[in-house]
């Protein structure tokens, strides 16, 4: 209650208050006192932010199911929060029931990027919780981690007890089960937390850094990641979920406007389009789709129990949905004359997406969103995402026919070995694009070009490749500016030292735990927003640790690098990257793996998993048994 | 067309929710509640919902008032029904009348709000009694808000303690809220009463309508 009686004189003096506040249809508040087991979900970015994230939706709704465990959620404060909370000393408290983050058992962040780093150490200093994992003891909650940034996890490994590696939604059950049953077991002790972690650490899918010693070589690459005690993993796999479970319908309904203010169901997960620079398309395979009654309910039930105006249909790639036509016919049948709107995001640049888009259509939708990523067609093949010039401006040309007057385009500079010429051709291909738009428009058409610098990822066939040069992404970015000064093209793009940051972070190894520490201590926070985006904090923290941002971003990796997320295993082998890779260089593409396997290594890894489901449970093709072996 | 009076209130969970996102709030409450609202013609179709009047941020109150057209004749009771589960935990509904559709629109109908403040203050009850009637006696309270100036004075019916503690005290307050003669807040009467940054808790009890 003291918190309460403080946020009274806090709230009226801060930036939208009712971020701090709570109490949201939907959001569950249970009985402190009664529950056993008490954990708080913590996303790392502001409200408006974490209310859009379906990971901790679907973790909330998973444990607040559950009786005996409840679920509280905290986001990070806007700078005026953080200092009025820290002038009253006032600790960073959940939103249902207004405790403190050190009041928790657990404690799980949601990594869905890395440029939220600095913002878990905000929070847990706010929270009133050690920031180091080795600092904390039995009176401190544990702090797990999970999202797409942590598969890649030693450059957090200093702050996180236990990352959860791939899909959270029965292994989040696995830790509290344990969590739970080690300290009824053991008094609260020091013994009781390190036990807890211990058993953390076997449980498949959960990585514990501090049961794995890092060796350098004199170079600074990698000599080795080695278990540090028995029993513990070599590599740890991530985990997967057979089959989709239900969708969660229950959503938390914001009284503010959120980024996405609205229901989500996933219709698919994973992608078989094999996109060399796509994170997500190699860490989330296999592909495995809902089927559309499921869909539907689901759909149905969001309404009801939300009251959003807008469900938005999520997946990598939406066209590629076995019965999307279908889909979206039930859809628009149900919800024609409903005053739902519902997006349809990751459409394929074809004419097929429009009639989609248009059945779906309900007069509030004002765009059309393209993403070719690349416009000649040796950077096509080099990224393997490959779509002619031609096919999109036919495309473009029956959107605007079809009434659509804006087009958004995003492309992405900085492909390996990409050229002036290919960086042109990008230019060119948005004012034809605008010149079919023109036709059918005048002067009312309109191209958006959303234009990214490309950041090699881990777990990619670029894991290997080299960030641009900084003087080379800014010679590209002053062509497309001068290109693309025109009415009806309005053009948007990276700042490279944002590039840098995402990229050192991406690539990082667990000596960047050091620089993360000292450049928050030096004033680093909030990096994903360019108000509070603070290089020279990140320069000075490399400089004093004796590190080079250059070394993790601007350098090519041989073959045989140990890598430093080599220890984490996303069922993709390394080898097949590799393999990929070198087809990369020399302009061969791979077609979409539904048609055809290449045996990126999901079958093996899982197939004990998929030897239990039907055939059609996951999109991947038969293969001939005899082909799936197990190998590293 | 049937239009339908709801009466709410609103409690600490919701006060910083402003005007705009509390429409949208109610928007999603009448969709949870399955009522068949009705909505304008249009590009942008938009619910027929009224508001008697916005509630000053970080204010709770008793009184709320909306109006909502529905397309379909209901008792007011199975228009209360569905709403009881639909509603987030800050708001309630107390009450649902029918009204004529060709009423008035609450706004124009509207004269005051009623407020009551609890001040955490150590003052004398004799030097806040002084005070508030110094306030009542000024013939102009000239005063700033976001850059444009205005007579406060006018826009204040009636000021008291109600109740005065040892460290705090409850005043009441009747403030004109007026679509032409204007509207007072609640916070402009404490900072001229010098209470500008004392913790306040302000909770609106009574709207006054034309009769």
């Amino acid at each position: 209650m003291t918190i309460e009686r403080e946020l009274d004189r806090i709230l009226p003096k801060v930036e939208k208050p009712a971020r701090y506040t709570g109490g949201e249809y939907n959001s569950v508040v249970k009985d402190w006192d009664a529950t056993p087991f008490r954990a708080v979900l913590a996303f790392p970015d502001i409200y408006e932010l974490g209310m859009s994230n379906l990971g901790l939706a679907i973790l909330y709704d998973i444990l607040n199911r559950r009786p005996d465990v409840l679920a509280e959620r905290v986001y990070t404060p806007w700078p005026d929060m953080e200092a009025r909370l820290r002038a009253a000393g006032v600790p960073l408290y959940s939103l249902e029931t207004k405790h403190p983050l050190s009041d928790f058992d657990l404690i799980g962040f949601s990594l869905p990027y890395e440029q939220v780093y600095t913002n878990v150490l905000t929070m847990l200093d706010l929270g009133g919780v050690p920031l180091l994992a080795s600092e904390r003891d039995e009176r401190h909650p544990i702090v797990i981690a999970g999202g797409h940034a942590t598969y890649n996890p030693d450059p957090m490994a200093d702050f996180v007890d236990a990352f959860v590696i791939g899909e959270g939604e029965e292994v989040i059950v696995e830790i509290v089960e344990v969590i739970r049953k080690v300290k009824c077991q053991i008094p609260n002790t020091q013994l009781q937390r390190s036990a807890v972690i211990r058993q953390l650490a076997e449980i498949p899918g959960v990585y514990v850094p501090r049961f794995y010693d890092v060796a350098y070589n004199a170079d600074g690459t990698l000599a080795r990641v080695t278990p540090n005690v028995e029993g513990i993993p070599a590599r740890v796999t991530k985990r997967i979920v057979p089959i989709l479970p239900p969708p969660v319908t229950r959503f938390i309904v914001p009284f503010v406007d959120v980024t996405h203010n609205r229901a989500v169901v996933e219709i698919q997960r994973g992608c078989t389009r094999g996109c060399r620079f796509c994170h997500a398309g190699m860490v989330t395979r296999p592909v495995r789709e809902r089927s559309v009654e499921e869909i539907l309910a689901a759909v149905d039930e969001m309404v009801r129990e939300t009251g959003f105006e807008e469900v938005a249909l999520l997946s990598l790639s939406s066209s590629d949905y076995t019965h999307i036509g279908d889909l979206v016919q039930a859809i628009s049948q149900r919800y024609g004359d409903k005053r739902l709107s519902i997006s349809l995001p990751s459409l394929r640049i074809e004419s097929f997406s429009i009639g989609l888009a248009e059945t779906l259509k309900n007069g509030r939708q004002t765009g059309f969103t393209f993403a070719p990523e690349a416009a000649t067609e040796t950077m096509r093949r080099r990224i393997n995402k490959f779509i002619p010039d031609q096919q999109l401006l036919d495309t473009a040309h029956e959107v605007f026919s079809r009434g659509w007057r804006t087009i958004k385009l995003y492309f992405m500079i900085g492909h390996p070995d990409e050229t002036l010429e290919d960086v042109q051709a990008i230019a060119d291909l948005a004012n034809a694009v605008l010149k079919e738009g023109r036709k059918v428009h005048g002067k009312a058409a309109q191209v958006n070009i959303g234009c990214a610098t490309f950041v090699p990822k881990p777990h990619t066939p670029f894991q290997w490749t080299s960030l641009d040069s900084e003087e080379s992404i800014r010679a590209k970015q002053s062509l497309l500016k001068q290109a693309l000064r025109k009415p009806g093209l309005k053009l948007s793009w990276t700042e490279p030292e944002h590039t840098l940051l995402e990229a050192f972070l991406s690539r990082g190894d667990r000596r960047l735990g050091h620089v993360i520490l000292r450049a928050w201590q030096l004033g680093a926070k909030l990096d994903g927003w360019s108000e509070h985006f603070n290089i020279g904090a990140w320069r000075q923290a490399f400089a004093e640790h004796g590190l080079d941002p250059e070394f993790y971003t601007r350098r090519s990796r041989a073959k045989d690098e140990v890598l430093p997320w080599d220890h984490i295993d996303v069922a993709v082998r390394k080898n097949y990257l590799w393999q990929d890779y070198v087809m990369s260089q020399q302009g061969e593409t791979r077609t979409d793996c539904r048609e055809h396997c290449f045996a990126c290594g999901i079958l093996p890894t899982f197939n004990s998993v998929r030897m239990n489901l039907p055939a059609e449970a996951w999109e991947c093709p038969p293969i001939p048994l005899s082909h799936v072996t197990k190998e590293g | 067309m049937n239009r339908y009076r709801i009466t709410f209130t609103r409690n600490r969970t919701v006060r910083f929710v402003g005007h705009l996102d509390l429409a949208k709030t109610w928007e999603r409450i009448l969709r949870r509640a399955d009522l068949p609202v009705a909505y304008s013609q249009g590009f942008h179709p938009l619910p027929k919902i009224t508001f008697a009047s916005a509630l000053p941020v970080g204010c709770t109150s008793e009184c709320e008032l909306m109006d909502a057209v529905l397309s379909e004749p209901m008792d007011p009771s199975d228009v209360m029904a569905p709403l009881v589960p639909a509603l987030p935990a800050g708001i309630a509904v107390t009450s649902v009348t029918q009204v004529p559709l060709n009423a008035p629109a609450l706004q124009a109908e509207l004269r005051w709000a009623e407020y009551v403040v609890t001040v955490e203050t150590d003052e004398a009850p004799e030097q806040i009694e002084q005070k508030m009637q110094a306030f009542l006696a000024a013939p102009t309270l000239p005063r700033e808000r976001r850059g444009k100036s205005y007579d406060l004075r006018p826009l204040v019916l009636s000021l008291s303690a109600e109740a005065v503690h040892d460290s705090s005290v409850q005043i009441v307050m009747r403030l004109l809220a007026d679509a032409n003669a204007g509207t007072g807040r609640p916070d402009e009467v404490l900072a001229a009463l010098g209470w500008g940054d004392a913790p306040v808790q302000i909770h609106r009890r009574k709207l006054g309508f034309e009769t």
